[in-house]
Order: C-alpha cells, then sequence, then structure tokens
C-alpha cells in the first residue's frame, strides 16, 4: 500500500510537514449525551475497501444509534509517520487502519499500544488462515507469529498488466516460464513496441526487480528475508536478488524498457501502458481501478510473473489501539467487514476479498483481477512487500534502484541495498 | 520624541514588548531545540523509553559516508540558491531598473518583476510536479525542445542520473531563487540618490563602470541580507529534495535535513536524525553569525 499515488500522498504531507493541515474531518454533530466512537482509515473511498468500510459502516450506525460514530479519513503517511505516537496519546482512535509490518503494527504492538484480538477471533469464530493471520501477528514486534493485534480484510498483490491487442497483433501469448517471458520481449522489442513500462524514477523499479526475485525464491527464503525466522539472509551477496538485479540491468540494455527508463516516473509509465503503447507492465492490484476507467483503446488483461512466489500480501490491517474506550463495539465492527455479506461487496467494486464467495461476483473487472490473485493464494505463493523487513528500506531501494537503471552497476546497487538490510534487521 | 523613548527604556517597560516574541521563541523554537540536542544522546524508536547512549550517534556520524556526501551537497546548493542567484539577479535588477524601466516604461518593468517574482509564490510541491514534468527524460518539454533544435545529445535523463539529478535541481533552485534577490534588489535600486548616477554619466562613466562602481557598493546592506538568507536557506534545504527526488538516485541528491528526516520518520532512528539535525543547526548558527559580523563590519567600513 505504501506505493500508491506517490506524488498525490506526498503532496499531502508536503502540507503536514508545514503544519497546514491534519485531517481532513467527516463526523456528526457531537451529541453531548452520545458515547463517542472514533474510527479512521485512509483507504480512499473511490478504493474498493474504502467504498466497503463505508457501507459497512453506515450499517453500523444503524445499528448502534446510542453511539455519535466519528470517522476520520486520514492520510497514509499521516499513520505511517506518526501513526505511534498518536496511538500512544489520549487522541488515540477506538479503531483505525493501520500498516502491517515490523516498523510500525510491530513496534506499536511492542509498545503495547495494541489490544490482543485473539478473545474477539474466538468469539466470533474468525477462523483466519495462517497465511491470512500471520499479517496481523506479532511476537516481540516481528510479524509472523504470536498474539493476533490486528485483521486484514482484503489482499493486494502485483501482476504484469498486458495489452491483448499487442499480444494478439503479434502472435505472442502468455509466458508460463522466465525464458518465455524474455523471448516474448525480444519479439515485442523487434517489432517496435515497447515490450515492458518501466517508471524507474518511481517504486516501478523496486517493484520490478523484487519480484523478479522472488520468481525464484521459496518460501524458507521468505521466511528468512522477510520475518527473520532460519539462516539469516546476507542481502550484499544474496543469489536472488543479485539475480533480479542482474536480469533489470539486462533488460534495460537490450532496450526492453523505454529509454531513459531510470527518468520516468511511474505516474507517466502507467499512463504510457493505459495509451496503449506498451505491451507489458508490472503493477499492483491498486491500479486496476484506473486501468478500468482510463483504457478505452484496446482490452488488457492480467497474469503473474511466471516462477515460484507473486508479490503480494493480505492488506492493511484493522487494529483496536490500547487506548480504546470502545474495544467490544471495535471488535464488532471488524467481524461486520470479515462477513460475507461485506466481503462479496468488496469484491463486486473491484477489490480482492479474502473470504468472498466467488460465485457472488459478477463484475467482470472484478474477475479480470481476482483470477491471478486467487492462483496466488492457492499456491500459497505470495511473497509480500520489497521495503518490509527494515524500517527506511523502501527509499533505499527506490534511489539505488533508480541508481542502477542509469548506470547498471549491480555491484553497486548490491552494496548499498544490502548494507542497509543487514544493519536494519533485528539482531539474533 | 527622543526623550520620551529614553524614559520608556529606563524605566524598563520597554522590555515588555519584547515577551510575546521572546515567548515564542522559547516555547516553539528553543525547547524543541533542547529537546532534540537531548534526543541527540539517545537511542529512541519514536515510543517507548529512550535509551541514554551519550555520543555513539556522534561517532556513527563520523563514520557515515552518506552523511558526508550530504553536507558537501548543501554546499553545493549554495551556489544554485544564493551566490548564482544574487549574481543574476543584480544584472537582471539593474537591466529592468536602470533599461527596460527607461525604455519601454513602468508597466512592461512591473510585469517583468511579477513574472519573475511568481516561482516564489508557487507552492513547492507543484513547482516540484512542474519540473518533474519538465525534465522528464523522453516527453518532457525540455528534452523536446532539445531534440526539435537539432541538440538532441544534449536532453539527458536529467533526474534519472547520478551525474545530471544535482545540476538539474540546481537550475530549477536558480529559477525559484531569481525573483527574490531580483524584488529586493529593485527596491534597493530604487532608494539611491540618483545624482551620483548622473554625475557619473556627465563625466563620461560607461554604464559597466557605475554599476560597479556606484551600484554595487551602495546596494552592500541587499546584497548581504540576500545572501545571509539564501545561503541558510541553501544549508537547510529539504522541500525540493523530499518532492523532487528522494535524495536518489543513489545518494546523488542527499542534503542534510532530508538526511536527518530520514532517519527520524523512515528507518525511525530518531536519536540518529536529531544528532544530524543538530549538527545542521550548530552549522547554521556558526556560518549565520560569521555572515552577520562580516555585514557589520562591512557597515562599519563604509
Amino acid at each position: 500500500m505504501k506505493l500508491i499515488n506517490k506524488k498525490a500522498v506526498r503532496v499531502l504531507a508536503v502540507a503536514i510537514a508545514a503544519g497546514l493541515a491534519t485531517t481532513s474531518t467527516i463526523s456528526s454533530a457531537p451529541a453531548a449525551s452520545k458515547k463517542v466512537f472514533n474510527i479512521w482509515w485512509y483507504s480512499k473511498d473511490n478504493t474498493p475497501n474504502g467504498q466497503t468500510w463505508a457501507a459497512a459502516l453506515t450499517e453500523f450506525k444503524k445499528n448502534h444509534p446510542e453511539l455519535d460514530v466519528k470517522f476520520e479519513l486520514k492520510t497514509f503517511e499521516q499513520l505511517n509517520n506518526a501513526g505511534a505516537q498518536i496511538l500512544n496519546s489520549n487522541a488515540a482512535p477506538d479503531l483505525t487502519e493501520y500498516n502491517k509490518g515490523n516498523g510500525t503494527a510491530g513496534l506499536a504492538s511492542k509498545a503495547g499500544l495494541l489490544a490482543d484480538l485473539t478473545q474477539y477471533a474466538a468469539k466470533y469464530k474468525w477462523n483466519l488462515p495462517s497465511s491470512v493471520a500471520l499479517y496481523g501477528q506479532y511476537d516481540k514486534g516481528l510479524m509472523g507469529s504470536g498474539k493476533l493485534y490486528g485483521v486484514p480484510t482484503y489482499g493486494e498483490y502485483v501482476s504484469i498488466f498486458y495489452n491483448k491487442d499487442l499480444f494478439a497483433k503479434n502472435g505472442v501469448t502468455i509466458p508460463t516460464t522466465m525464458d518465455a517471458l524474455e523471448a516474448d520481449l525480444a519479439k515485442f522489442k523487434a517489432a517496435g513496441v515497447i515490450p515492458m513500462e518501466m517508471g524507474g524514477g518511481d517504486y516501478q523499479s523496486v517493484h520490478n526487480i523484487y519480484a523478479l526475485a522472488v520468481s525464484k525464491a521459496n518460501q524458507t527464503w521468505i521466511n528468512s528475508f522477510q520475518l527473520f525466522k532460519g539462516k539469516p539472509i546476507d542481502a550484499t551477496t544474496d543469489s536472488n536478488i543479485r539475480w533480479a538485479a542482474d536480469t533489470l540491468v539486462k533488460w534495460n540494455k537490450a532496450g526492453y524498457f523505454e529509454p531513459n527508463a531510470s527518468g520516468v516516473k511511474a505516474d507517466d509509465a502507467v499512463a504510457e501502458f493505459q495509451s496503449g503503447k506498451a505491451a507489458m507492465m508490472i503493477g499492483g492490484s491498486w491500479l486496476d481501478g484506473s486501468m478500468q476507467t482510463k483504457i478505452s483503446t484496446f482490452s488488457y488483461g492480467k497474469f503473474l510473473v511466471p516462477g515460484s512466489l507473486t508479490v503480494g500480501s493480505a492488506g492493511n490491517l484493522l487494529v483496536i489501539p490500547s487506548k480504546s474506550k470502545n474495544k467490544d463495539l471495535a471488535a464488532e465492527f471488524i467481524n461486520m467487514t470479515l462477513s460475507k455479506k461485506y466481503q462479496n461487496y468488496m469484491g463486486n467494486a473491484g477489490g480482492l476479498p479474502l473470504f468472498a464467495d466467488p460465485t457472488a461476483i459478477a463484475n467482470p473487472g472484478a474477475i479480470l483481477t481476482a483470477t491471478p490473485f486467487g492462483q496466488a493464494v492457492k499456491k500459497n505463493a505470495l511473497a509480500m512487500y520489497p521495503d518490509w523487513p527494515v524500517p527506511g528500506y523502501y527509499e533505499i531501494l527506490l534511489s539505488n534502484g533508480t541508481s542502477l537503471l542509469s548506470s547498471g552497476d549491480v555491484d553497486a546497487y548490491m552494496n548499498a541495498t544490502g548494507a542497509f538490510y543487514n544493519a536494519g534487521r533485528p539482531k539474533a | 520624541m527622543r526623550t520620551k523613548k529614553s524614559q520608556i527604556s529606563q524605566s524598563g517597560s520597554y522590555y515588555w514588548y519584547a515577551f510575546p516574541g521572546f515567548g515564542a521563541f522559547f516555547v516553539l523554537v528553543g525547547g524543541s531545540f533542547a529537546y532534540n540536542i537531548y534526543l541527540s544522546f539517545n537511542d529512541w524508536q519514536g515510543i517507548g523509553t529512550p535509551t541514554w547512549i551519550g555520543l555513539k550517534n556522534y561517532q556513527d556520524l563520523l563514520h557515515d559516508h552518506t552523511f558526508w556526501i550530504s553536507f558537501l551537497h548543501a554546499f553545493e546548493f549554495i551556489f544554485a540558491m544564493s551566490i548564482v542567484p544574487t549574481a543574476i539577479g543584480l544584472l537582471i535588477a539593474a537591466l529592468i531598473y536602470d533599461f527596460i524601466a527607461k525604455h519601454f516604461g513602468n508597466a512592461v518593468s512591473t510585469f517583468l518583476r511579477i513574472s519573475l517574482y511568481v516561482p516564489q509564490i508557487i507552492a513547492l510541491p507543484v513547482v516540484g510536479i512542474l519540473w518533474s514534468w519538465l525534465l522528464s527524460p523522453n516527453v518532457g518539454a525540455i528534452n523536446t525542445i532539445l531534440r526539435n533544435i537539432g541538440l538532441g545529445k544534449l536532453a539527458l535523463n536529467w533526474l534519472g542520473q547520478s551525474s545530471t539529478a544535482m545540476f538539474a535541481l540546481s537550475i530549477m533552485m536558480i529559477w525559484i531563487q531569481l525573483g527574490y534577490t531580483i524584488v529586493i534588489f529593485i527596491s534597493g535600486m530604487s532608494r539611491l540618490d540618483p545624482y551620483l548616477d548622473e554625475a557619473a554619466q556627465l563625466d563620461g562613466a560607461s554604464w559597466f563602470q557605475r554599476f560597479k562602481i556606484i551600484t554595487i557598493p551602495q546596494l552592500f546592506p541587499e546584497i548581504s541580507v540576500v545572501l545571509l538568507t539564501t545561503t541558510v536557506a541553501a544549508l537547510k534545504v529539504f522541500g525540493p529534495v523530499y518532492v523532487m527526488t528522494n535524495g536518489g538516485p543513489g545518494d546523488a541528491t542527499q542534503v542534510p535535513a532530508f538526511f536527518s528526516y530520514f532517519n527520524f520518520f523512515s528507518t525511525l532512528k530518531v536519536g540518529y536524525g536529531a544528532s544530524i539535525a543538530t549538527v545542521l543547526a550548530a552549522l547554521l548558527t556558526i556560518i549565520a553569525i560569521g555572515l552577520l559580523r562580516f555585514q557589520r563590519k562591512m557597515g562599519q567600513l563604509r
């Protein structure tokens, strides 16, 4: 989620840093006699999960006329940067969306700022599968096991968007192996089509490298790299990351990305793909909505990057701060968002529900994005996101990924990003 | 008037007028600064209890390559944000004041002054997005123009490679800063005594001689104020880097304020971020005092 619409988030964040704006508040008029229930999230109202939670909140308000429900739409950066300080204060809400990962929910749980939800999971029989629950479980601040501090209600993943018309015109079929993918890239290059969009000045280089790395990786590698279980990974020499960086440089030199890829912003790359100039683009499911509305001149599809694992995970968490005065009510709301009714609602809104009934989803765009996700979940192949293991890793991956594309210096990339990872990983 | 003023200051009540200013300073700046110094001696993740580690953060800074390179970039920004805009600003201000206003009238010179000042008014995030578009390597306006006039070889990947990112940012900063220097210099020129200039003209001095010998020395107060404020602004530059490059590619545009922010908020090494901010604040204080002393000395010489 960190990587969504970075530019807009940046603009907001600068405004916040300047102290110009802190929140956009949508709340009903305070009634002195009513008990106040504060609920926050930062998924915007044009995202399927934002819409679903809003629908659930409407029903929740109807069920609880005795409450004065105050909803505030926060920004990702607000909770990512100052979330812990907010949860630690008396201004903490009764329920909020929060970022999964060691640097955010992990840190907050370790400091005792989040309520343990284990009893609610039992009471409401959530029966979360382990591959979903692990994002909400933290043990001494490390994600993957331990008490349940948060619950994800949706998923997200990174796959390849492709231009069906260009595939048909050039006689290219969906690749199922990495060799086939490279052959397709070469075919498009020879035909004078941009084979793969690459906004290398933004998050796309980060995603591409990690998508390639995990296509070679197994669960043991993920457990070590992301969850620090088992034999530690030396990120300066790791063979999967090295191969991914090598491949990125090789593709760049072969002209499989547009020229000057390192200076292209992600928004521009997405716009170029949507205008039909490129055959493929690696992108996250958060682009689904934009693809559905902006692509009109050709038809598009999605397939997973060939190989073992897929970049993706369950979505952000709903958490109950320890300072919440209405924990039972907050758990009741979480239970609503996990119900079949609202999971199906999310599926039809084009989102990626974790527990929806596939037959209840009718929207074709929703089927398009839910099908590859279903394959990845079925394989139990979600490899999480590149920037999770250590705080601040994202900025390092981004600036060095840009540098890698322009200089082609794989050693420098491995040293810079690897040293940061090695220094940041928890000491055993 | 004179006697009244001295009566007030003798009775001491004059100092009460400074109270709101000093109060705000101690609460907002002094308090935060003291807390920042305290944090710089601690290992802290933003929540929980800070652990006192003495000078360890500062010792780590000594060996941190990124820290040193960020200061090098800050000094490079003095060129882009202070020295170059002051030099070009002086020339343009003289051009507008001496030539354009006289030959084309006040309306044209006012229009030029306002257009050059506009970059100062536009919010920085908007400037950042605007320049990201201009500098975009394949579809950006700058490279498109360069290709169309046959200078395709100069159409570089401006922000996408380490070798040109700093240069591209510098060009943007010069564009932003020019308006500030020009407006101050023009207002300074309107303060100057025109008879000196006319007398020199009658004696046969060329425009450039008059500019060098009469205008610039008389503008010394304005020049020193502009140099002081823009140098301080260059050393603590944050916004343009945050909006445009995030310090990249690699650490090609890393600056101290952004590096401090990065450690403070992204890696949650709050104490380390605080130690960078403390070093930066100390350096800024020294440079500001030095420039003020220099300015006073030059003032006494005149």
